[in-house]
């Protein structure tokens, strides 16, 4: 699908004549290898990660999950078996019961709220009346499915197709459709699996090993840890630790000799921190395997299922050692000997750390992390799904079976498309929900789908690249926080949200992959034809000997080599011809004398240059011929100039910048130096200029710009959609930018900035904007909002319907000024048409109805009299449920859309637009994280201008600079200068980019100051200002904060229904809270009669009876308590006062009212 | 009852519009069929389907009112 | 030749181009030239579109979208005095004393995307102003196509069978209100090019002269002399101007119109001052006479004169 699916977007890349160079220049490898990183995206794309995960599980997962779940049996019937043969996806499908056309597109399950899934077939062989019958595509469930993935209707189209689906051809897929929305699941990180990770706690001097073992069927934590000195064993399942001697020797390392030698080897220093630990498990008289066995048995929490058979002491040591502890080992045939390796290898790391504290591992190392992606996420989802549908299927049928007699022949096919929904069910509930609930690793994870947001195409895209860490937000650790320098080159440096998701947020860097799982046997077997010696054979001196490296395949020991080096090379050697997955990874970890081979998914890699004896392996000639399209991206590895690196390999490796850094020991070389940025914080404008922060702040408020979002976005109906009238290309771009199409669909206009102070009205970061630009459509934007209604049906066949437009009668003056009567809407109904819902480029004032529904007075079923119901009902009364429009500025209709839901209801969704210009308090930023908002709007004649007659748009206060040291802002303000002046788009790539001497000698060219400063004139004088002003273009991005939606206001308003109190919220017409601390002052100042009025006369004053006798409150003068009038008085208090009172009297507590005089 | 309703103050919109005759003019309305632009005349309780290709998504036509707006 | 400054501003027109004129004037204050400046950007009534009137709009952009694109075309507004504005006109909306109409109808039906242009704008009022003989080209609210197909400007695209049919209303206004009314595009100003008044200081690194470009005017004054006294009673004595026209009035009918609106605002605040001398002259009068604070604020503790 890759080939030519983003062929379009990249044409430009194959075009004879590309960034102003011909396919004949001459090519410089230095400055040219670059061209691998739009080849690299073209064949991976920017949310490869997520297609290439989806299509593993579809295409692989899926597969080995049926596998491991074959065969359903009966415990009535022993004849009976069900054994799934084949599973599959299919194309995704409409629903509709009488469709002729069941292929549905995307674009169509967004306006109708729809889920774009496919049906998932399989095969199954069961037995029918003892007889063996198959059958063929039977369908189990809905998948729901990732956009442009393989079984999307979108993969590989051309960009002309994509536009006859009304699908945008930038839109980089990825997410899921369900209900309508659009769902992506965030990539998640967490540490990785089935990994040894020690670490150390140096106050309570506790060194503690552990691993995270995960299969298919459990997933359990052993931990390996030392107590007062001694090392002991740490299970979940079993009650108190075991001491580590006797763990080994429950796993068959009987001789005591042995066990050292497995542990210290012959290092002396080991052997003293270990030999403590012989004595415990001798004095529990532990001596053979079977005691030890039988002692753990002892320990072991058993928590059988009711009708699983009874086990001894014995057996359960068994079975926890064979399966619960260290899970991820398989142990066949009672041999324990790989398991015993494993216990021993950490109980080593705990040594080591105890004799040099520094041997921890470290948590936040990306090498010790890994990203779980839709992919897997879905496979566990869809596991969990799958044994419960096979569960209730085996319930069902024996259920049926075991009836003695049955009348009719029992096919097991019908039973199982009862449960179909379930699948398709907790599929897209989970989707739809974000809660990954999974029953057999009691697994409850809330949050891990996100809607996708398209407030512009930079958030979304950004989302698609975000990794979210499982790390709790509210801990005050700082270290999963912090930059890591094992991120560079894989997650983005820049972006990430401020406040308390910092740093647990991440996002890709531009040029990364995200690995899925390889197979691991056949890099075993490799692993001894490179002559590693099989760990049967070997014992602790081998193993332990200075000069021989273990080899690890996914942390594993299977082998050890004397000659690591040369394995490692010749390992290499292999995967650079291609006979091993390109994405394996091999390293030596000299400080644990091990060589990992790492095969699992979810590894962070990149592609990188290789460099022999300090010569590039891509040529010249290969960029030409990349330049021509005679290769591409994949052609490079497979000639072995460019190869995949995750993060523990380039440990290995040591890479070089640029090609003249390179030096004898170089391995590597960087394809291009920007790829340490993301997507988003790609679109700065020399981001290495400005202090680091600003990039932050600008990679969280990209995402915040209103601009074009897709090529389609007239055709979508979101819920809010914001776009800008006239956005326009930076005037500096970078090559990310190009990358990533942001000069297509960009977000922001190239204002002609004057930075200077003016009028007072710039202080704290306002800005002051020129209104001729605004007149002339700077900063404009339009506003959409949906409103979808509903007609629902009721169980009594009446159904909501839309209402007609009530007229009155109006006279007016007609033509020969004659009163004339005619009929005319009310004005509420003004903008609807005959059909009852607003006509479509009708304008709407506040009050005015959109949808005129009506709902029918009897909806629900009447027991007594079903059919006098349905008559009421269905041509009964109704009454009006319209929906009114209620902002105080007037839209337009935009669009009506009418159509059907899944379940055969009228959906109307009605798209109202409203066309802003921008206004005092709107809020801009450029993009160097300088956010402002707009403090006055003045006339062009005021404004300044150069001896040209220029005059800025905007005019930002030159105190936003030196605090904030945003020099990326100011150069690019000189590059657009430039620019603008020489006719061409300037470059401020990181790291590159036009050259600040360049674009000063363009400007000095042209007239200008090498400076970038003007001289202006005043506007209001005409006299020409003291001081040089520094005057060019900056992009700037408007937001989507606009004043219009926040301000509000009210004197007198809706009240809360309980408290009387005045509603919150400007949503409710709310008022403004007079809060504690704002109290506090009033009080401090002796304002009391303000406290009062504030806080009751204008809030919830009551008008109460008090009792003078027994102080509580009576009724229309009359005390109940006292049964007496006498002594009640009226007086007010606030009516939360009285309703705590008569709450508290309700708890059997009495507060009396004691009254006294005031004077 | 609405929680947030008590002593409801704006009544401008849906007790006014109760004001007024109801005439019931049903006759269809037009419709446009998103998939193949053909025009669909819908009339009440009709199912939501284009006549000419089964497609279940419609889009109301555009008023034939005069809009004015101003240029700014 | 020989003037005195007693005989008002001189000026010398360098350039005439196609849309724009560069001048000198002498003799001139500078808060004169600048409110000159300020008046032909900002209050030289225009026409521009300020109603648009939909029928049908089946293109891609919004209403308020195109409306927004008609009001920033310009028109032919050289016969806008003969007009009225709407707000001193009797009529309710518009009518023909305040307004010119125009209508543009545009429907695609080709396969190839069709592209509307403002010379597809037809005005529909028949004015009496127009100077029919002179071939269509100042008549009032024509719009202004001075490209070379003579296309004009480009509205709006249509794909096949989309259809763009609207009425506009062209009022006349000043840019104050909205920058359509603008007859100016930019609106070049300068003046002692030598920098001799100081009135600003060039920001250097090393040499102000060296780094800081010279001006295209400073041909037309005298370079410094060196070691010349610094005179501080100098005052800015020559303006170069530049006008270039945004296309809804020619170059000199903007300079002209331009010294026309400034002299009728000075002509307007130098007669409402006489009213205002007549009435405090007759309140004087008044108080002598009937010993009433007449004009005053009623309080006599807040009256500081």
């Amino acid at each position: 699908m890759t080939d030519h699916q983003q062929e379009d977007a990249f044409n430009e890349l194959l075009q004879p004549v590309y960034k102003g160079r011909g396919l004949t220049d001459a090519i410089n490898t230095a400055e040219d290898k670059w061209h691998l990183l739009p080849a690299f995206l073209k064949v991976k794309g920017l949310v490869k990660q997520h297609l290439d995960s989806f299509n593993y599980f579809v295409d692989v997962d899926l597969k080995k999950i049926l596998a491991a779940n074959q065969v359903v049996l009966s415990d009535v019937d022993p004849e009976f078996y069900l054994k799934y043969l084949d599973i599959r996806v299919g194309v995704p499908q409409r629903r509709d019961a009488h469709a002729f056309n069941t292929a549905i597109t995307p674009h169509e399950c967004r306006l109708r709220d729809l889920s774009y899934a496919a049906p998932i077939f399989v095969d199954i062989e069961y037995t029918r009346e003892k007889k063996i019958v198959i059958h063929k595509s039977l369908e189990i469930g809905r998948m729901p499915i990732m956009l442009k993935s393989t079984n999307c209707v979108l993969a590989g189209k051309s960009e002309l197709e994509m536009a006859s689906l009304n699908e945008c051809p930038l839109d980089p897929g990825g997410y899921f459709i369900v209900n309508g929305t659009e769902k992506v699941i965030l990539v998640q990180e967490q540490l990785s699996k089935n990994r040894i990770i020690v670490e150390a706690d140096v106050k309570k001097g506790i060194v503690q090993a552990s691993v995270t073992s995960s299969t298919h069927e459990r997933k359990s934590k052993t931990y390996v840890v030392t107590k007062n000195g001694k090392i002991y064993l740490k299970h979940n399942s079993v009650s108190e630790e075991i001491p580590i001697v006797l763990v080994l020797k429950a796993a068959g390392i009987v001789t005591d000799y042995e066990i050292l030698q497995l542990v210290a080897g012959a290092d002396s220093q080991f052997q003293d921190l270990f030999a403590v630990n012989f004595e415990e498990c001798a004095k529990l008289g532990v001596h053979t395997q079977h005691q030890a066995l039988e002692y753990l048995g002892s320990k072991v929490k058993t928590v059988r299922r009711a009708n699983a058979p009874k086990l001894s002491i014995y057996q359960e040591g068994l079975e926890a050692l064979a399966t619960t502890i260290i899970a991820h080992i398989s142990v066949n045939n009672l041999d324990f000997r790989e398991k015993a390796l494993y216990i021993a290898i950490m109980t080593r790391r705990v040594i080591m750390t105890m004799a040099d504290p520094k041997m921890v591992d470290d948590r936040d190392y990306v090498g010790n992390k890994r990203l779980e992606l839709a992919g897997q996420l879905m496979s566990l989802l869809f596991e969990d799904l799958f044994k419960k549908f096979n569960s209730d299927f085996k319930a069902n049928i024996d259920k049926v079976l075991k009836k003695p007699n049955r009348a009719n022949e029992f096919d097991a096919l019908l039973s199982i498309s009862i449960h179909s929904s379930n699948i398709t069910m907790g599929l897209n509930r989970a989707i739809s929900t974000g809660n990954w609930s999974l029953k057999r690793f009691k697994m409850e994870r809330a949050g891990v789908t996100h809607v996708l947001s398209r407030l512009s195409y930079i958030s979304a895209l950004g989302m698609m690249t975000r990794i979210s860490s499982q790390f709790e937000k509210s801990r005050k650790v700082s270290g999963p926080r912090a930059l890591q320098p094992s991120q560079f080159g894989m997650l983005c440096t820049a972006d990430t949200p401020e406040g308390e998701a910092c740093g647990l947020v991440k996002n890709l860097a531009l040029m990364t992959h995200i690995t899925t799982d390889d197979e691991e046997d056949p890099v075993r077997a490799l692993c001894f034809i490179l002559g590693a010696e099989g760990v049967a054979t070997i014992g602790g001196t081998e193993l332990h000997n200075p000069n021989t490296y273990g080899i690890y395949v996914n942390g594993t020991l299977i082998g050890i080599t004397r000659f690591p080096g040369k394995f490692v090379n010749e390992f290499r050697q292999l995967r650079r011809r291609g006979h091993v997955s390109a994405f394996i990874s091999i390293y030596c970890n000299h400080h644990h004398n091990a060589v990992h081979i790492a095969t699992d998914g979810g590894r962070i890699c990149r592609p990188l240059i290789i460099v022999e004896n300090a010569k590039s392996r891509v040529k010249a000639d290969h960029l030409a011929k990349l330049l021509k399209g005679d290769m591409v991206f994949d052609d490079f590895l497979k000639i072995g100039a460019v190869e995949y690196l995750d993060v523990n390999e380039e440990n290995d490796s040591y890479i070089a910048l640029y090609e003249p850094d390179i030096i004898d020991e170089t391995t590597h070389l960087e394809i291009e130096v920007f790829t340490v940025l993301g997507a988003v914080a790609g679109l700065i404008p020399y981001p290495h200029h400005n202090q680091s922060p600003r990039n932050t702040y600008q990679c969280a408020m990209g995402k915040q710009a209103i601009g074009a979002i897709a090529y389609n976005q007239f055709n979508r109906i979101d819920t809010l959609l914001y776009l800008m009238v006239y956005p326009q290309q930076p005037m500096v771009k970078t090559k990310t930018i190009e990358l990533i199409n942001y000069d297509k669909l960009p977000a922001g206009q190239n204002a002609t900035v004057a930075v200077m102070s003016y009028s007072g009205y710039d202080i704290e970061d306002a800005l002051v904007l020129n209104k001729s630009s605004i007149d002339r459509g700077f900063g404009r934007c339009q506003v959409l909002k949906k409103n979808t209604s509903v007609f629902k049906r009721y169980p009594n066949q009446a159904s909501d319907s839309l209402g007609s437009v009530r007229t009155e009668t109006v006279e007016k003056r007609g033509p020969d000024n004659q009163t004339v009567q005619t009929e005319e809407p009310i004005f509420q109904h003004r903008a609807l048409g005959v059909d009852g819902v607003a006509e479509v480029g009708e304008k709407l004032d506040p009050g005015m109805v959109y949808v005129n529904k009506i709902v029918p007075v009897n909806m629900g079923q009447d027991l007594l009299n079903p059919n006098a119901a349905a008559d009421s009902g269905a041509n009964g009364e109704y009454k009006e449920q319209p929906v009114v429009y209620k902002s105080p500025e007037t839209s337009c209709v935009d669009q009506v859309m009418v159509s059907s839901t899944e379940s055969e209801q009228l959906m109307v969704k009605v798209l109202l637009r409203q066309t802003r210009r921008p206004e005092l308090g709107d809020k801009f930023s450029s993009r160097h994280g300088q956010k402002g908002v707009c403090g006055i709007i003045v006339n062009q004649e005021d404004m300044p201008f150069n001896d040209f007659g220029v005059t800025p748009d905007i005019i930002m206060n030159p105190h936003g600079f030196p605090s904030r040291m945003t020099v990326g802002k100011m150069i690019e303000l000189i590059s657009g200068k430039a620019g603008v002046l020489d006719g061409s788009l300037q470059y401020g790539t990181c790291f590159g980019g036009s050259k600040f001497e360049d674009m000063s000698q363009i400007l000095v060219d042209k007239g200008f100051s090498y400076s970038g400063k003007d001289m202006l004139y005043s506007g209001v004088t005409g006299e020409c200002l003291q001081a040089y002003i520094f005057f060019g273009p900056i992009y700037y991005q408007k937001l989507k904060h606009m004043v219009m939606d926040k301000m509000h206001a009210r004197a007198r308003g809706p009240r809360a229904v309980l408290t009387r109190q005045p509603t919150e919220g400007r949503s409710r017409d709310g008022g403004l809270r007079l809060g504690e601390m704002e109290r506090d002052c009033v009080i401090a100042y002796g304002a009391s009669q303000l406290l009062l009025e504030r806080l009751m006369i204008s809030s919830d004053a009551f008008e109460v009876d008090v009792c003078q006798t027994c102080g509580l409150m009576g009724y229309n003068g009359w005390c109940t308590t006292c049964q007496t009038s006498e002594c009640v008085v009226k007086m007010t208090i606030p009516y939360a006062a009285k309703l705590l009172f008569q709450e508290l009297i309700s708890m059997n507590i009495a507060p009396r009212l004691k009254l006294g005089d005031v004077f | 009852m609405n929680k947030e309703s008590f002593n409801v103050s704006n009544t401008s919109n849906v007790s006014a519009a109760v004001a007024g005759l109801n005439v019931h003019k049903s006759y269809g309305v037009r419709y446009i069929c998103a998939s193949c632009a053909a025009k669909v005349t819908l009339s009440r309780n009709d199912p939501v389907r284009c006549k000419e290709c089964g497609h279940r998504v419609l889009y109301k036509e555009r008023t034939r009112r005069m809009v004015q707006f101003e240029a700014r | 030749m020989n003037r005195s400054s007693e005989q008002g501003p001189e000026v010398t027109i360098r350039r005439v181009g196609r849309e724009d004129v560069d001048f000198v004037v002498k003799d001139m204050d500078l808060a004169l030239a600048n409110s000159f400046r300020r008046v032909m950007i900002g209050e030289i009534p225009t026409l521009a579109i300020d109603l648009v009137e939909i029928e049908i709009n089946t293109s891609v952009l919004a209403d308020e979208f195109i409306a927004h694109r008609l009001g920033l075309i310009p028109l032919e507004s050289t016969l806008v005095d003969n007009l009225l504005f709407t707000r001193d006109c009797d009529c309710d909306q518009y009518c023909d004393k305040c307004s010119v109409e125009l209508m543009l109808s545009a429907r695609c039906t080709t396969d190839a995307t069709m592209d509307v242009y403002t010379r597809d704008l037809m005005v529909t009022t028949v004015s009496q102003y127009n100077n029919y003989d002179n071939n269509n080209n100042n008549n009032l609210g024509q719009p202004i196509c001075n490209d070379q197909e003579g296309k004009g400007i480009l509205i709006c695209k249509l794909r096949k069978h989309q259809e763009l049919r609207l009425k506009c209303v062209a009022k006349k206004g000043i840019a104050k209100e909205h920058a359509k009314w603008s007859p100016t595009a930019a609106m070049g100003f300068e003046y002692d090019p030598w920098n001799k008044l100081r009135h600003t200081d060039y920001w250097y690194e090393e040499d102000a002269n060296e780094e800081w470009p010279k001006s295209a005017n400073c041909d037309w004054e005298e370079p410094p002399r060196e070691n010349e006294p610094f005179d501080y009673n100098a005052k800015p004595n020559q303006y170069y101007f530049t006008v270039e026209s945004a296309g809804s009035l020619k170059q000199h009918d903007i300079v002209m119109r331009g010294i026309d609106v400034l002299q009728k605002k000075l002509a307007g605040i130098i007669f409402e001052l006489k009213v205002l001398d007549e009435t405090s002259e007759k309140s004087r009068l008044d108080t002598e006479f009937q010993g009433t604070a007449y004009g005053q604020t009623p309080n006599p503790e807040y009256n500081w004169n």
